[in-house]
């Protein structure tokens, strides 16, 4: 497979990322971002990103992201991720991770050194995918940012979302992208003393954690979230609930998320105290 | 009637821009722009303005215009508001909810720091040509042939979407003399008193062509008062116009002039360009 990622440039890729969003996320047309407003968005400082599937004699769009120019409240200019997707076929083959690398490159050409994005916490491969990966960081969760009603595959749940913060020019950044990044390992974190503060029992959420306290501490979510809420929408929103304010209270605790652990089937976020935050 | 225009606030607010776009442009579904990418929007610098209408205290508001527009950069790198979409309901054209919009928007973008605010049009279409240079003050020298290829959208078909690409210098000098109830504006009459001519002096349904160099000072280009009626009734004759259109803009602005004003009297409207008047911007794509 020869796959190549960058900007998209005639009116029928744009359609053509129309069809993935109904593919990948079963929209209905209401909600399928228009070729218009992705064109729009390419042409003034934004950035629409395909990965293309490239056969002898044709190429066929299999994956995309698009992002906007951010301003904040306070002025500062950042690049704001506002979808990516890739068909199903294509899944589990690193095209994520690779619009994500053009899109940092595309994004620091402009000189802007700070992409966000929102996404569920509880996704444990796409929480792996951000922060062991990519090394983005988090400290703001967001509850229920759709209100609930607007995202088609999260009926019945909570849309919460972790905002992270991708500081696309950190030495973090930077070693987490070189290919011998070796990120730490649970044995060795729980000898250095690291707890756990929420172990699920029988996969369900404690109704105890222990208190937050230490320099490090770890965070257990779901490792397969998406079987908990086709199976049980009752154990996963307690999942929701109990995550929520755990999350919540670490980060009014001023502990800062910095990667997450997948080992023998589990998935824990590691979360490091900061002197001070760095917004 | 009242109207009044704010920030769009509650999901149901949001949901209710689907059947506004239909109503204004006769779009699809699939040609929204949906709810969940106008929040994101409206969070991240962006202004989603809507014009309520309020029939009377029983009935509640009723969304009846709205503007929407999202942060970008110029070519050079600095910040400015991409104005993406103005659309107002049929039964509430004509009465300024527009214009009201777009000096929310001019409002809004000010208190961010910005200073410019562009978007695109279609430079055949008189009156939008009329609010957006005559009562707006906004400028051009940029000529986007084909801007969309073709799209679905029901007022594009079947002729090159041509744009105009429009700077609304909001915080200068030219704007705020427009934005002014006082300001009296251009004469037709006057400026060919003063030697500016029509280059290209159209009679109803026939085809234009060109009668004088591009020079001087200041030049007029006329345009079709009544687009959407020649569209409707002569589409060979739409596109005569297109093409002769396109070709005159691209020589003016490649010499050096820029669109100021649109002049309508007596049933003509005229472009108003001016030479190297405002520096161009560095060449876009």
């Amino acid at each position: 497979m020869n796959i190549e990622i960058r900007p998209l440039k005639t009116i029928k890729e744009y359609q053509a990322v129309e069809q993935i969003q109904r593919q990948v996320w079963h929209f209905e047309d209401v909600k399928i971002v228009p070729d218009h407003m992705l064109f729009s968005i390419q042409k003034s400082g934004g950035l629409v990103l395909g990965a293309f599937d490239i056969a002898p004699g044709q190429e066929r769009l299999v994956g995309f992201l698009f992002g906007l120019v951010q301003l904040t409240a306070v002025g500062q200019v950042k690049h704001w991720s506002d979808m990516a997707g890739v068909l199903p076929a294509y899944q589990n083959q690193n095209l994520g991770y690779q619009l994500k690398l053009a899109q940092r490159e595309c994004v620091l050409a402009q000189g802007i050194d700070h992409i966000r994005w929102t996404f569920d916490p509880l996704e444990s491969r796409n929480a792996r995918l951000n922060f062991r990966k990519l090394g983005v960081t988090c400290n703001t969760y967001l509850r229920d940012v759709y209100g609930d009603r607007l995202g088609e595959l999260n009926a019945g749940l909570p849309s919460d979302r972790f905002q992270v913060d991708w500081r696309i020019s950190s030495a973090h950044v930077a070693e987490r992208l070189r290919g011998d990044w070796v990120g730490p390992v649970l044995a060795a974190l729980r000898a250095e003393g690291v707890a756990i503060l929420n172990p699920a029992l029988s996969g369900e959420p404690p109704r105890q954690v222990l208190p937050i306290e230490g320099d490090r501490i770890l965070v257990q979510i779901p490792a397969h979230f998406q079987s908990i809420k086709s199976a049980d929408l009752k154990l996963a929103c307690d999942w929701r609930t109990h995550t929520c304010e755990l999350f919540e209270a670490v980060f009014d605790a001023g502990y800062t998320i910095v990667d997450l652990l997948f080992e023998n089937n589990q998935s824990y976020y590691l979360l490091r105290k900061e002197n001070q935050n760095e917004n | 009637m009242t109207i009044e225009i704010r920030p769009l606030k509650t999901i149901e607010e949001y949901r209710a821009l689907g059947p506004l776009q239909q109503e204004a442009w006769q779009h699809n579904a699939a040609d929204f722009v949906p709810d969940h990418v106008l929040l994101t929007v409206q969070k991240n610098g962006g202004a989603v303005l809507g014009a309520f209408e309020s029939p009377s205290k029983e009935e509640g508001e009723r969304l009846v215009g709205f503007a929407f527009g999202f942060v970008g950069l110029t070519h050079d790198g600095r910040i400015k508001h991409c104005s993406h979409m103005v659309g107002v309901l049929p039964a509430y054209q004509n009465q300024n909810v527009g214009y009201r919009l777009k000096l929310a928007q001019r409002k809004r973008v000010l208190a961010q720091g910005i200073n410019l605010i562009t978007w695109t049009f279609d430079p055949l279409e008189s009156r939008n040509a009329r609010l957006n240079f005559h009562k707006l003050g906004v400028t051009c020298n940029t000529y986007l042939r084909n801007l969309y290829g073709s799209m679905r959208g029901g007022l594009n078909v079947g002729l090159p979407s041509d744009r105009f690409q429009v700077d609304w210098h909001i915080s200068s000098a030219r704007v705020t003399e427009r934005l002014r109830d006082d300001w009296a504006g251009h004469s037709l009459a006057a400026l060919q008193v003063e030697g500016a001519a029509i280059l290209n002096p159209a009679r109803p349904g026939e085809p234009p062509c060109q009668a004088h160099p591009i020079e001087g000072e200041r030049l007029l280009i006329q345009i079709p008062a009544r687009f959407q009626a020649v569209k409707a009734a002569d589409m060979e004759l739409a596109r005569a116009w297109r093409t002769h259109t396109r070709e005159l803009f691209e020589a003016a602005f490649a010499a050096g002039y820029t669109a100021i004003d649109l002049l309508f009297e007596k049933g003509t409207s005229c472009y108003l360009l001016e030479k190297g008047r405002s520096p161009r911007r560095g060449k876009q794509k």
